[in-house]
């Protein structure tokens, strides 16, 4: 556990983009793309991308809306995104010389 | 090898806990309940003028009766509705809820008890209404990070300051540009932000 295992990394996760966006799901709850994006600053199309990319990996539920009649996505973390990122985060813990006395 | 790997395992957890505190401190709401509560109130104060105009001052505790009652139905209707498409972090976003619904009923048991056993003075009842009504301004800015709607709070409190202090039309007209410029206006400024939220994706 010492070294740096990538094969132990969660790639999905591990992209900045992807990575901004399930911490900031995480700690928002259901948001909108507009809300998304301004809490990560990223561009439209980069965002879409990475949502779709998490979404395909059913990191994400995107729930399909209404409001003012106006079509609006509402994108919050599945329980696979929640472990997947609880996951990620003691990995990187583990990395720390507090919690790895070896390392 | 390693200590290269710590630093970036140490720079990515600093990452996800910098976007994870931005967040949490979001709320957006569509400022509804600011601007229907503003006009209400409103509302009332200007019937209350008119019948005091005509002098039929033993109808105005009803105009307050009628506005506030209207208030409060459309909290428990139309708002509790709404609130499904507010979005933020889902703790703060009840405590914000909690502290409102908690100041509009002092609100209103310290308008309607207090009034009507004569323990608060009706020329000073804005002054003590205001007084609360900071409280809430205060703590909303102070837990969602945003110093301009703590800023409303303390504009409340200095505002309700002044209306201990004086009566009859200067303090209507106070009453109503404070009403106006720290209740309806911030509620269409949450109201023209959460839109940006929502615009079509």
């Amino acid at each position: 556990m010492t070294d740096f295992d990538y094969q132990l990394i969660d790639d999905l996760i591990h992209s900045r983009i992807r990575l901004a966006v399930m911490a900031a799901l995480a700690a928002l709850g259901p948001a909108s793309f507009s809300l998304i994006k301004e809490q990560i600053g990223a561009t439209d199309g980069n965002l879409s991308v990475h949502l779709r990319k998490l979404e395909d990996g059913e990191y994400l539920h995107v729930d399909k809306s209404f409001i003012d009649r106006k079509p609006v996505s509402i994108y919050c973390l599945t329980a696979k995104g929640k472990a997947a990122l609880k996951t990620y985060i003691e990995y990187l813990e583990n990395l720390l010389p507090l919690n790895n006395p070896k390392g | 090898m390693n200590d290269k790997n710590t630093q970036d395992a140490q720079e990515q957890l600093n990452f996800i806990k910098s976007i994870m505190d931005d967040s949490q401190r979001v709320l957006a709401d569509n400022g509804m309940g600011f601007i229907v509560w503003g006009i209400l109130i409103l509302l009332a104060g200007f019937m209350s003028f008119i019948l005091d105009q005509y002098q039929l001052t033993q109808y105005t505790g009803w105009t307050y009766v009628l506005m506030v009652g209207l208030g409060w139905i459309y909290m428990t209707t139309y708002d509790r509705r709404r609130e499904k498409h507010s979005l933020g972090n889902p703790l703060i976003r009840k405590v914000i809820g909690s502290i409102w619904i908690a100041v509009l009923l002092s609100m209103t048991i310290l308008g309607f008890a207090g009034g009507a056993s004569g323990a608060i003075n009706l020329d000073y009842m804005s002054a003590v209404m205001y007084t609360v009504l900071g409280t809430a301004y205060f703590l909303q800015g102070i837990i969602t990070g945003k110093m301009w709607v703590r800023n409303l709070g303390l504009a409340w409190w200095g505002g309700s300051i002044i209306l201990f202090f004086i009566t009859g039309p200067p303090a209507i007209v106070l009453m109503i540009l404070m009403m106006v410029g720290l209740q309806i206006v911030p509620g269409i400024i949450f109201y023209r932000q959460w839109k940006t939220y929502f615009v079509e994706d």
